[in-house]
């Protein structure tokens, strides 16, 4: 059966785990602390790696109240002003901000797949 | 630069020269084959361009190539591939030309196009993400005319946003953009400066004047979306009704319903009316989730909120999508357990919208419609890519428990009233939620008149237009100018 939504915390854990770091390191949520332009076309291009879009809209504060964002593909119209995908089985990407060994990263928890953050700093939630 | 590409992607057709998918005439068909039935994989073909991009899996091929893996795309996938007329693929000038006319030409009962939604665009505009929000004045426009005479209203403001913040109120009418008039002027320059300041393509300050007043600065900006809006409760003499405005379905509505429905629920709410009038659709789960949170489990468990039904060579893919009890993060959901909802509908409210319907109809759950017939839209797609091009063709149903999904023509309202511009969304004045009120209490429709009338005199119809998207143009000028 297709996952029709965004998987939830087990299946986020298990993925995690499935990562190649070693079992003494932890993933921690976190939150931006040092939001600003650069800093958003850091996050910007992570998430476009991690999710495969063509680019990713993020405001300037995001991550910086919840370690967790959803990036879904951005609502389009046609020529009627009508929503194209009315029925959208596409799920979001559930993207978390997390602090492992004093280091930022961005998870996409529906892949596990991760990005290092090298501009962006962080405080553990 | 971020700004640019939220509002960089809009691209008028004079300017682009066509794309999209909305019906060019280019190559009409002038002779149809002789049925052919068999087509080749698409697999075959796929990937093979004209173009091909560097850094894809585009192989170099040709415009042919890419004809044929649409016209196998199409034989595989579409929900009516056996209704699609043989047309020579050499008269079309364009693979997406070629696909515009790759669809069913039959008619529902009331004589509509049964497919009025075929689709295409490119690949990079399509592939744009968001974390909601949006870039631009937050004013939500509904158009009456598009051409001299234009009428424009303000049906909307987005909360915080730019309109908001300058005085903006629903029921403002539009009539002037940067010095145009916005009602009469039908010239190419004036075109192009009403287009420019309605949907900019940099962040740029603009001036808009409403009703017929100086006009006011109004520069884009982010705006978070919120889906969810006014939620609350209202007194009558047969229980609490609850009421809130949702808008679309995206993630972020998850959080945003759970709120809403906790809210209610702690008034001891018996009836709910829900303003979807201008919510045309989206992530399905979340319309899965809100029917469960109206309806709860006793009316839902082990039932189908909608069954997708896709053609006859793909019945694996038939996906079945249950009453959703728990969230995203598998949390349990909130719920009131009623028998009977309220919905406030447009022509404007559609796909994902009309589940909710549907889906709760489907588990004998009371949904009374009030004001206009839904838009009718009981399908959707997988789009596909090719050569740089998203392809949208339909391919699948759904229908609810009752395995009932057949209303391309829409849902009639239970009882007809008009959006009622002259008062703000939520207040029991607004005469759809006052007929809601109204029919809820006596169980007769009420006779309602316009609170909003036109000086044309044309009847008071309205669509929304929803934030520009690429490759569109929404105001035109006069045909023939």
């Amino acid at each position: 059966m297709r996952m029709l939504r965004p998987p939830g915390p087990l299946v986020i854990a298990l993925l995690t785990g499935a990562c190649t770091m070693s079992a003494a390191q932890t993933d921690q949520a976190a939150l931006l602390t040092n939001p600003g332009p650069e800093v958003q076309q850091e996050l910007s291009a992570a998430i476009a790696r991690l999710t495969g879009f063509a680019s990713v809209a993020l405001s300037m504060q995001d991550f910086t109240r919840d370690s967790e964002l959803f990036i879904e593909r951005k609502p389009q119209t046609d020529n009627n002003g009508e929503l194209i995908q009315g029925r959208n089985l596409e799920k979001p990407h559930r993207i978390g901000l997390v602090s492992r060994d004093g280091k930022c990263w961005l998870v996409d928890q529906n892949s596990g797949q991760r990005s290092p953050l090298m501009a962006a700093r962080c405080r553990v939630k | 630069m971020k700004k640019i590409i939220s509002l960089g992607l809009v691209c008028f057709l004079a300017a682009c020269g066509g794309g999209g998918g909305g019906g060019s005439s280019n190559g009409v068909a002038t002779s149809t084959l002789p049925g052919r039935t068999t087509f080749p994989p698409s697999s075959t073909y796929a990937n093979l361009c004209a173009s091909p991009r560097a850094n894809t899996a585009d192989r170099q091929g040709t415009t042919e190539n890419e004809k044929t893996f649409l016209r196998s795309f199409i034989d595989e996938t579409y929900l009516w591939y056996r209704d699609v007329p043989n047309v020579v693929a050499a008269n079309y000038a364009t693979p997406q030309s070629y696909f515009d006319v790759l669809k069913t030409t039959a008619k529902t009962s009331s004589g509509k196009d049964v497919d009025q939604f075929h689709w295409s665009q490119t690949t990079e505009s399509w592939n744009a993400s968001s974390s909601g929000i949006t870039q631009d004045y937050g004013i939500k426009w509904a158009a009456q005319a598009s051409v001299p005479p234009r009428s424009w209203i303000v049906a909307q403001v987005a909360p915080g946003s730019p309109a908001a913040l300058a005085g903006i109120k629903r029921g403002d009418k539009l009539t002037s953009v940067d010095g145009v008039d916005f009602v009469n002027d039908g010239t190419e320059a004036g075109v192009a400066v009403l287009n420019a300041g309605l949907f900019p393509t940099t962040v740029s300050t603009h001036g808009f004047g409403l009703n017929g007043n100086a006009e006011i600065s109004l520069t884009p900006a982010t705006i978070t979306t919120v889906t969810v809006q006014n939620v609350k409760t209202i007194t009558s003499t047969s229980g609490t009704v609850g009421y809130f405005i949702f808008d679309t379905h995206i993630a972020k509505s998850e959080a945003e319903l759970i709120a809403a429905i906790n809210q209610l629920k702690a008034a001891n709410v018996t009836d709910l009316v829900i303003d979807l009038r201008y919510n045309g659709g989206g992530l399905l789960y979340i319309a899965s989730e809100l029917a469960y949170m109206i309806a709860g489990p006793s009316n839902t468990d082990n039932k189908i909120f909608e069954k997708l039904i896709f053609n006859d060579k793909l019945t694996a893919q038939n996906e079945i999508f249950p009453f959703y009890a728990t969230g995203t993060a598998d949390q349990t959901l909130p719920y009131l357990g009623l028998k009977h909802v309220s919905l406030l509908v447009t022509q404007n409210t559609a796909s994902a919208s009309e589940a909710i319907i549907n889906g709760l109809r489907g588990v004998d759950v009371t949904v009374d419609l009030i004001g206009d017939t839904t838009r009718g839209k009981p399908y959707g797609f997988v789009p596909q890519d090719n050569c740089g091009y998203t392809y949208f063709a339909i391919q699948f149903k759904g229908v609810n428990e009752k395995g009932y999904g057949d209303y391309a023509d829409g849902f009639s309202p239970t009882c007809s009233a008009a959006d009622d511009f002259t008062h703000e969304l939520g207040d029991t004045a607004e005469t759809m939620l006052q007929t809601a009120l109204t029919y809820r209490q006596t169980g007769t429709c009420p006779t309602t008149t316009s609170r909003f009338s036109f000086t044309t005199g044309a009847p008071l119809q309205s669509s929304i237009v929803r934030p520009a998207s690429q490759e569109m143009r929404i105001i035109t000028r006069k045909p023939h100018l």
